[in-house]
């Protein structure tokens, strides 16, 4: 009797997906067939179009059976703020209240979308007030309560009321604290997104249970704000069964460093947030930095990676180069990476890449001897290795992951093929 | 599975502010000098900077003792060099050309620190550990902090080839050569010309003229305080003055990663001895009403560089404040851009936490019986921005609040 499985690792620009059939643990063979892996690059293959794809390469009258998911994608949220359209139901005179910790910080809510309460209230009052945001947001459908001294009678009231009127409902069972606040709305903010890829997936598994990785395992029960920590865990989790020190992670959307160090605090965009969670570092310079000239005409990253579409050139519909843009060569001969940028074998995108970084070196306007495409590939990769020893105590083990780790040959030897959802069945065999 | 024979250790030209920034990314308040005391390079957060007094107190170290690389001093002292209390100057030694000096804010300290060892080749000095840190009623919070300033410092060490490189005079040379010539670009980029205010300060009379010139092929940046009045009560350190100009001239200038010796040495500045602005104060009081006035100054003086007296924008300062209770270590910054205060739901009943539009309002009521309150408030009248106490006006200074009592800020940004 056979299990199907579909391990999927959900990142900010990329997917990799792998559904295998697993033989029965108690047969006398156990076997373990790879019915279909690929990888793809977000902004050109949706997660919808990829799980079809799926679906069509299930043998037939089988069903997927478990789905297993690894993710980082709700980083995608971190440079925007949340809650448009997430109603907080509040103390009157304590709106906005999880402001005042650093107001330069992204707002979590809508302040139109608050309903200031007093303990007087009645449920007219309520109806009021939702059809007044019905007004100003008919899309409105998730609800904070975080209501100080009001009776567990009158916060069941308002909790039925929301639900009646379809209304997800999220409570802070401590509104004197505006960081479990903080919490709450980020959980009410991020359920859209989580909806929207449960539900693409359920669309091919509407039979099946879907585990995300929260800590150390695969749990179908989890808060959203897990959802951010996912694949960061999932890289510890590695660490420790490895028995590493170190963990060097160098991916096409990240490239960090990780140690068996947690921290109390989350500085998310938001706001600070209790949430004890893996600390990582960023090393080297970001795979989706731009290079460019400045203005001063020197060569020069930016600061912040550029947005994930268009992508980098190697994806085929930016003109703008970014760091992972000068590893073309190395990157083009990488089955996963070519099968994530379809376009990179199939057209001229190489020369593409290479008269652009001409344009950079023709364009710097203060040195004799311009940083061409070649210093450009020393210096990143002898950044990310002096970051390495900055962070590396000698006699540390150190583990080395990610798609991108082919580009740091120099520093490690001969590179380890990744996989993300070779990892997540690695795991789950372990489990077994 | 790593190997570091293969990392090349070069100039990369402008790039090079890398190295720098990858060496001192676990500090938040830093500069490297070299056995000249010439300055490789500096970060600040943008408040507080301290730039000036961490080569001050670097420059009183090399004069009266020797340093060696697993050293570190350590003062808090504002009349020789620090800040305030609270903010703890480690003076270290990395390699017999390199430097660091770093500061960080530790609440416990309510007394001076004069410059002490705390590290003699990488061993504590017992002395100081045992009448300093282990003598504090909150000692496990003073070895706490210590001890993490120290592995902090101990990491330095971890990248030798790297700390070679950044001590070689060749590097340093090409490093400095690069700054001066980054100087000279963005020097170019921006006006040139002369303004100046005066206004009132403290009751005294401050004066100020920035003058941008190019003579003799020396791009220079003059600030001249003369003739701004001696002190009488309030005053400042000039090198709490300096940090600050500076800070901003960088930002300016977008100098903020070359800040380095060739970049100062463009910088004159005038402080006229014993003045307001050029007079240590013994806890550092004012520092924070007097950095928070010449920020707005210089971001004013650079706006009004060439415009004529008739359209020249007109010079008011906007309030800022911060507000401590230092019994319970939580502080409140109001700022003219953004506030940030910590959770204050232990100590007080909240009454009112609100905010609407821009403007925020907070009412606290205390529960624990009583807690000294600091507020260092930049104040002019008629913006939205101040504290009462129960009801009346709080002003900058020390305050006292019993059971009951009920504080209040309106901050509109």
């Amino acid at each position: 009797m056979s299990n199907t499985r579909l391990a999927i690792y959900l990142g900010e620009s990329y997917a990799e997906l792998e559904l295998r059939a697993i033989e029965d643990k108690n047969s006398a063979k156990k076997t373990n067939t790879s019915l279909f892996k690929k990888a793809f690059f977000l902004p050109q293959t949706s997660l919808k179009a990829m799980l079809a794809q799926v679906k069509q390469s299930l043998p037939e009258n089988s069903s997927i059976d478990q789905v297993f998911v690894v993710t980082k994608y709700l980083d995608r949220l971190k440079s925007f703020r949340l809650g448009g359209s997430v109603v907080q139901v509040l103390n009157e005179n304590y709106e906005n209240n999880y402001v005042f910790q650093n107001s330069s910080c992204l707002s979590l809510a809508a302040s139109a979308l608050i309903i200031p309460l007093t303990r007087q209230f009645d449920k007219n009052d309520l109806q009021k007030e939702l059809d007044r945001i019905r007004k100003v947001n008919p899309e409105a459908k998730k609800v904070v309560l975080s209501l100080n001294d009001f009776s567990q009678a009158q916060i069941t009231t308002v909790e039925d009321f929301f639900k009646a009127n379809e209304f997800t409902v999220f409570i802070n069972k401590y509104p004197n604290s505006t960081d479990k606040l903080r919490r709450c709305l980020i959980n009410a903010g991020a359920e859209g997104t989580k909806e929207e890829i449960l539900s693409e997936i359920k669309e091919i598994a509407p039979s099946s249970q879907i585990h995300i990785w929260v800590n150390k395992q695969f749990t179908p029960v989890f808060e959203n704000i897990d959802l951010f920590f996912s694949a960061d865990n999932f890289l510890n989790h590695a660490l420790t069964l490895n028995q590493k020190d170190i963990l060097i992670h160098t991916d096409l959307e990240r490239w960090i460093i990780m140690k068996n160090e947690y921290q109390q605090t989350w500085h998310s965009p938001w706001g600070d947030v209790e949430y004890p969670h893996i600390v990582t570092h960023p090393i080297g310079i970001h795979p989706f930095s731009e290079v460019l000239i400045n203005g001063s005409g020197h060569l020069s990253f930016s600061t912040v990676p550029v947005a994930i579409e268009p992508g980098p050139m190697l994806a085929g519909r930016s003109v703008k180069p970014l760091i992972v843009d000068a590893f073309f060569d190395v990157i083009s001969q990488d089955k996963t990476m070519t099968q994530m940028f379809t376009q990179l074998v199939q057209s001229n995108i190489s020369q593409k890449i290479t008269s652009q970084f001409k344009v950079l070196e023709k364009g710097q306007a203060h040195y004799d001897e311009p940083l061409n495409l070649d210093i450009i590939q020393d210096f990143i990769i002898n950044k990310l290795g002096y970051d390495i020893l900055l962070f590396k105590l000698k006699e540390e083990e150190l583990e080395w992951t990610g798609h991108l780790n082919i580009l740091f040959e120099r520093l490690n030897g001969t590179p380890q093929n990744f996989s993300w959802t070779e990892e997540i069945f690695q795991r789950l065999n372990d489990h077994v | 599975m790593f190997n570091n024979k293969n990392l090349q250790l070069a100039s990369f030209g402008h790039l090079d502010f890398y190295y720098f920034q990858s060496f001192l990314q676990n500090f938040e308040n830093a500069s490297l000098v070299n056995l000249n005391g010439d300055l490789l390079y500096s970060k600040d957060t943008s408040f507080e900077p301290t730039t000036t007094s961490r080569l001050v107190v670097y420059q009183i170290v090399k004069k009266y003792l020797q340093l060696n690389p697993g050293d570190i001093f350590i003062t808090n002292d504002p009349e020789n060099g620090g800040f305030n209390h609270q903010k703890i100057f480690f003076i270290s030694c990395l390699t017999s050309n390199l430097f660091l000096i770093w500061c960080h804010n530790f609440g416990e300290v309510n007394f001076k620190i004069p410059l002490s060892p705390l590290l003699e080749s990488h061993a504590k000095n017992k002395m100081l550990w045992t009448a300093l840190i282990d003598a504090q009623p909150e000692r496990i919070k003073f070895n706490e902090f210590f001890e993490t300033q120290i592995l902090i410092y101990n990491s330095c060490f971890r990248a030798t080839p790297f700390l070679t490189f950044l001590s070689e005079p060749d590097f340093q040379n090409i490093w400095f050569s690069t700054c001066k010539a980054e100087y000279d670009r963005q020097y170019d980029l921006k006006a040139f010309g002369h303004s100046e205010i005066s206004i009132k300060f403290f009751d005294k009379l401050i004066k100020t003229q920035l003058t941008i010139e190019e003579k003799q092929n020396q791009k220079s940046i003059l600030l001249d305080f003369s003739n701004t009045q001696l002190a009488t009560h309030e005053s400042v350190a000039s090198h709490i003055i300096e940090s600050v100009l500076i800070q901003e001239i960088v930002h300016f200038y977008n100098l903020g990663l070359f800040l380095s010796q060739p970049v100062l040495n463009q910088i004159k500045l005038i402080l006229p001895p014993k003045s307001i602005i050029s007079k240590a104060h013994p806890t550092g009081l004012y520092n924070f009403e007097f950095q928070a006035f010449f920020k707005q100054a210089i971001h004013h003086l650079f706006s009004a560089l060439n415009s004529s007296k008739k359209v020249e924008p007109k010079f008011s300062l906007k309030n800022e404040a911060i507000l401590y209770f230092s019994d319970f270590k939580k502080i409140g910054f109001f700022l003219d851009k953004n506030i940030m205060v910590q959770d204050l739901s232990d100590h007080f009943i909240v009454l009112k936490q609100r905010q609407s539009e821009n403007i925020f309002f907070g009412q606290y009521k205390l529960i624990s019986d009583k807690t000294a309150v600091i507020l260092r408030l930049l104040n002019q009248p008629g913006q939205h921005r101040h504290f009462q106490i129960n009801g009346q006006p709080l002003n900058s200074g020390d305050h006292l609040l019993q059971k009951d009592d009920v504080i209040e800020f309106e901050w509109q940004i």
